[in-house]
């Protein structure tokens, strides 16, 4: 039997919720892009240009001039800028693998082993999370220094992982969690031990979640600022992000080549935000639906 | 090859204070097919993984062989299981899938696929060899699981309700393919499930579990003709003994208004008894006659039989009955018959014990 389906007015009734998220969308875009297109913007002009008087809205002759003198050219600020990249990079990636392989093995143990006061423990690393990062802050650098780790990657990496380690424990927990549990018996049945079952089964079914951990991780690395910034005192150790803003403070550098600098260190996450988005939020999400 | 033995092994979860497996007491032959059967939540599936080292044994010893395993790990025990959701490895192709164990055992890899080539053909499995799980059809998955066991030549097998996940047709075909399997293989078998029909054909004897206390081990045939109690009674045979409590009479027991004979030595003292008679034990009669008068409300026709489903009165209480007819010539349903069973073919069972009084019923 054939049904007449009346027609619904959906087009004249969406449009108006359509329109007011349009205009918020691009509300929201302008409050959060306009800074970083307005550096943007000034990364791609000449010094005059950057300086005149009513600004460039869009740089009338774009060049690249500015990032070619931080990644090749002479001079302080370049160097600067350089070494503090090689910086940065050296202590993400570090704290990056150190966080996601102890917070692997920590997750493994509180998701499958049984031992005494196991979620006690558990609860307990993750309320760490709670506390305001800063109120740590003058401790740890007096533990570093009596460590004699201030001013090192060895220092600063090992700061970051403490205070990592919960957050990238608890996402990879909840998704050790979720995962088939007769799987890991197969593997035992197989003969694996643990660590056999951990690397050939459980790792390669959790890797998502491992990388979206890992991406967490990094791109919380990459944001930091107040810690480095108190445990680094000179170049050697001192990550992008830090340098950019001491630079600040010495009236000799000109904006666009400031401004070249902060797109470098947007660039990493940026790209890494782009392409691998839907494991961030992957991971954030990890054990909140099922 | 090795024989098992459960001696008095009790295993009670954290928490609880009751046992899931009590005492248990059994001894597998070595090449044996034991299929353990019960409802759900009768431990049969517990007393598996205490075999399999997944579950801990709280009291009590497990041997395979010779070798007290109770307190041995999993992977020590050689033993393969296959799980009922199959527990395929998804990374891997079917051939890794199946190697998996040797390659964690430090087999070479010769050898490694010249075995899982073995398993493969015997399973039918070669085309599939590089395909990974999910694109497997479930009866090729359940293969897979098979051979990931077979390629191990372990000791034992351990099959926990391996065929649930598939559908009924494919069930019944690889019913059969995996009982001539391991027999073929003689290696010895622990096959749980909660399926009578399954338990019956497959196995060489069957334990049949009830709240984590072994009721009764035997041949399909011991446990079909000579139930230890009214629960075996009940649980193997499908469709289901008609049991109902009787009055103890002059002569014997009251079906009705017909008097079975049951000698006074069965009954001892007891002035009721519970009485049990397999649907095909039945006669139906049309016209009045002695037995138990019972009032048609359905008829299942199965081909060539047939199921009479009606109820009586019995002792004052409405019981179902269930009997056996010819399928092409049968009462229908509103009709009322009378029922007699057939001589030597009714199991007697105490009303305070549920245990069996008297020997089997002939055949």
């Amino acid at each position: 039997m054939a049904l007449s389906i009346p027609p619904t007015p959906l087009r004249g009734r969406r449009a108006r919720p359509g329109v007011v998220r349009s205009v918020g969308v691009v509300l929201l875009l302008v409050w959060t892009l306009l800074p970083v297109l307005w550096a943007l913007d000034l990364s791609l002009q000449t010094g005059a240009q950057a300086a005149s008087k009513p600004a460039h809205y869009l740089p009338p002759t774009p060049q690249l001039a500015n990032y070619a003198r931080l990644l090749f050219g002479d001079g302080d600020i370049a160097e600067s800028v350089r070494q503090s990249s090689v910086n940065i990079v050296i202590e993400c990636v570090a704290a990056t693998v150190v966080t996601v392989v102890l917070a692997t093995l920590a997750a493994y143990a509180f998701a499958r082993m049984t031992f005494r006061g196991r979620n006690a423990l558990f609860y307990l690393a993750l309320a760490t999370m709670a506390f305001p990062a800063y109120t740590t802050l003058i401790p740890l650098y007096r533990i570093m220094t009596g460590l004699g780790l201030v001013n090192t990657y060895t220092g600063i990496v090992l700061v970051y992982v403490s205070g990592f380690l919960p957050l990238a424990t608890w996402i990879l927990h909840s998704y050790l969690s979720s995962l088939p549990i007769s799987l890991e018996e197969a593997g035992t049945m197989d003969g694996a031990n643990r660590m056999q079952v951990l690397w050939h089964v459980v790792l390669p079914l959790a890797l998502p979640g491992v990388v979206s951990t890992a991406l967490i991780t990094f791109l919380s690395a990459w944001g930091q600022f107040l810690f480095p910034l108190v445990l680094s005192t000179d170049m050697s150790t001192e990550p992008l992000t830090v340098m950019i803003s001491s630079l600040l403070g010495r009236h000799t550098v000109p904006v666009n080549l400031l401004s070249a600098a902060g797109m470098l260190a947007i660039a990493v996450p940026a790209v890494l935000a782009l392409f691998l988005n839907r494991y961030i939020v992957n991971g954030l999400l990890a054990g909140s639906v099922k | 090859m090795a024989t098992v033995t459960y001696d008095n092994a009790s295993r009670i979860y954290p928490g609880s204070n009751i046992a899931a497996v009590d005492s248990l007491n059994l001894d597998v032959a070595d090449g044996e097919f034991l299929v353990l059967v019960g409802p759900s939540g009768s431990g049969k599936s517990t007393a598996l993984r205490m075999l399999a080292g997944l579950e801990e044994v709280n009291s009590g010893n497990i041997f395979i062989g010779e070798r007290n395993v109770t307190d041995v790990p999993p992977k020590d025990r050689d033993i393969a299981m296959v799980f009922q959701n199959y527990a395929l490895y998804p990374h891997m192709t079917v051939a890794e899938n199946m190697g998996f164990a040797l390659r964690i055992a430090g087999v070479p890899k010769e050898e490694r696929n010249q075995r899982v080539r073995e398993a493969a053909k015997m399973l039918d499995l070669e085309p599939y060899l590089d395909r990974k799980p999910k694109a497997l059809s479930g009866g090729q998955r359940q293969r897979v699981a098979m051979g990931r066991a077979i390629v191990r030549s372990p000791q034992v097998f351990l099959m926990d309700e391996p065929l649930s996940n598939l559908d009924a047709k494919l069930r019944v075909q690889t019913r059969t393919q995996i009982a001539s399997l391991t027999r073929r293989l003689g290696v010895t078998t622990v096959y749980v499930t909660h399926d009578q029909t399954e338990a019956l054909t497959m196995g060489d004897r069957i334990a049949v579990l009830k709240d984590g206390v072994l009721q009764q081990v035997g041949t399909p045939r011991e446990l079909y003709a000579d139930p230890k109690n009214v629960f075996v009674a009940g649980f193997i045979g499908s469709p289901a003994m008609n049991l109902f409590t009787a009055d103890v009479t002059e002569g014997g027991v009251k079906f009705g208004t017909a008097v079975i004979p049951v000698e006074r030595d069965t009954l001892g003292s007891a002035t009721q008894v519970t009485i049990g008679v397999r649907p095909e034990d039945v006669v139906v009669s049309l016209t009045e006659s002695t037995g138990l008068k019972v009032e048609v409300d359905l008829v299942e026709e199965l081909g060539a039989d047939g199921y009479l489903y009606g109820h009586s009165e019995v002792d004052g209480k409405r019981t179902d009955i269930v009997a056996r007819v010819d399928g092409r010539i049968h009462p229908n349903a509103g009709d009322t018959v009378y029922i007699t069973p057939k001589t030597g073919h009714v199991h007697v069972f105490s009303v305070e014990t549920g245990e069996r009084l008297g020997g089997a019923v002939v055949d």
